[in-house]
């Protein structure tokens, strides 16, 4: 997968500083080099694909208007990830669905994958969708940043605002689910 | 950075990260790597690893609906954002005034005392100063 391993270019920190100045075409190559990434990620925070485009708009919003605000000590992509993910859990808050002990969740059972004889590729995928949304939020989070958009553990733990012993915790934890889980949708496939 | 990890480092580093060293916290893969190189058996708690990293693998690339697309992209055109001047707005009207200042101090260089004379008889300068200030006595005085 290119996309998610692929290391934003350069020139991020440039663009954002033309937008900063009203440049309206620096802002425009931003929104192709990250909308879906950001998209992709709130879905798997919001889960409601109305939400995720609201919040989707508001972080690109944020980018526009506020881009005088971004310090070049961040990576770009690590700034728009923070953004992006404190206004999924506002979202979140305002539809009442923030678990109250998000990392509280009963540890589940050791399985292996291989247990799941899935036989399409999109069956897997589509069970790893179903078995991420089932995760507690920040589970999820930390899953979506470091597995699907390759983000390091630096910088996942500053988007989520955890120290880097709490995102491993997240990780080992929410892996553990994952494997539970998609055990479990491949015994129903068998 | 190469300090000795242990095995359950190792298995721990593995669950949260997955099967790709490179992937790790950078302080730790060398250490992880040399452990490996010793203890061979750990390359199944990878290989397990590994599984799951092939689930995420497969799930495609992510697309942005195409109608979000445009909303994302038109946001310049339909948001006016707010003049950035807060930070210039004491310079314009500081430059008037200094201008004005310099255009005064100019104009008054130019002129000798005879201009400023009104036939009235004030032609010390302290005695304007003192008629600006409202002495009118000044005016008596004058021859």
């Amino acid at each position: 997968m290119d996309w998610e391993r692929s290391e934003p270019s350069a020139g991020d920190t440039q663009l954002v500083l033309a937008v900063a100045g009203g440049d309206q075409g620096a802002y425009q190559e931003l929104v192709r080099r990250h909308a879906p990434r950001i998209h992709h990620f709130v879905r798997k925070i919001v889960r409601d694909p109305a939400d995720a485009e609201d919040v989707t708009q508001e972080t690109f919003l944020r980018l526009w208007l506020r881009a005088a605000e971004y310090q070049p000590t961040a990576r770009v992509t690590t700034w728009l990830f923070r953004i992006a993910h404190n206004l999924a859990i506002d979202r979140l808050r305002a539809r009442g669905r923030v678990e109250a002990l998000p990392d509280a969740d009963a540890e589940p059972a050791p399985a292996s994958v291989s247990q799941t004889v899935l036989v399409h590729r999109k069956q897997r995928a589509e069970a790893l969708e179903a078995a991420l949304a089932g995760l507690p939020e920040r589970q999820s989070a930390a899953l979506t940043l470091v597995h699907l958009q390759g983000l390091s553990g630096a910088e996942a733990s500053e988007v989520l605002g955890v120290s880097p012993e709490a995102l491993e915790s997240l990780l080992a934890r929410g892996r553990r689910a994952l494997r539970a889980r998609l055990a479990a949708f491949g015994e129903k496939a068998e | 950075m190469s300090r000795s990890m242990t095995e359950s480092r190792f298995r721990y580093l593995a669950e949260a990260y997955g099967s790709h060293i490179e992937r790790w916290p950078e302080a730790e893969r060398t250490a992880a790597r040399a452990l490996l190189a010793d203890r061979p058996e750990l390359e199944r708690v990878l290989a397990s690893e590994a599984e799951l990293d092939a689930v995420f693998e497969e799930l495609g690339a992510p697309e942005v609906p195409s109608s979000l697309e445009r909303r994302l992209l038109d946001i310049p055109k339909r948001v006016v954002r707010p003049r950035r001047e807060r930070a210039w707005a004491w310079f314009f009207p500081a430059v008037g005034w200094a201008a004005a200042a310099a255009v005064g101090l100019w104009i008054g260089g130019q002129l000798d005392g005879s201009a400023l004379s009104t036939g009235n008889g004030i032609d010390d300068s302290e005695a304007w100063v003192e008629l600006a200030a409202g002495d009118l006595a000044v005016l008596e005085e004058a021859p």
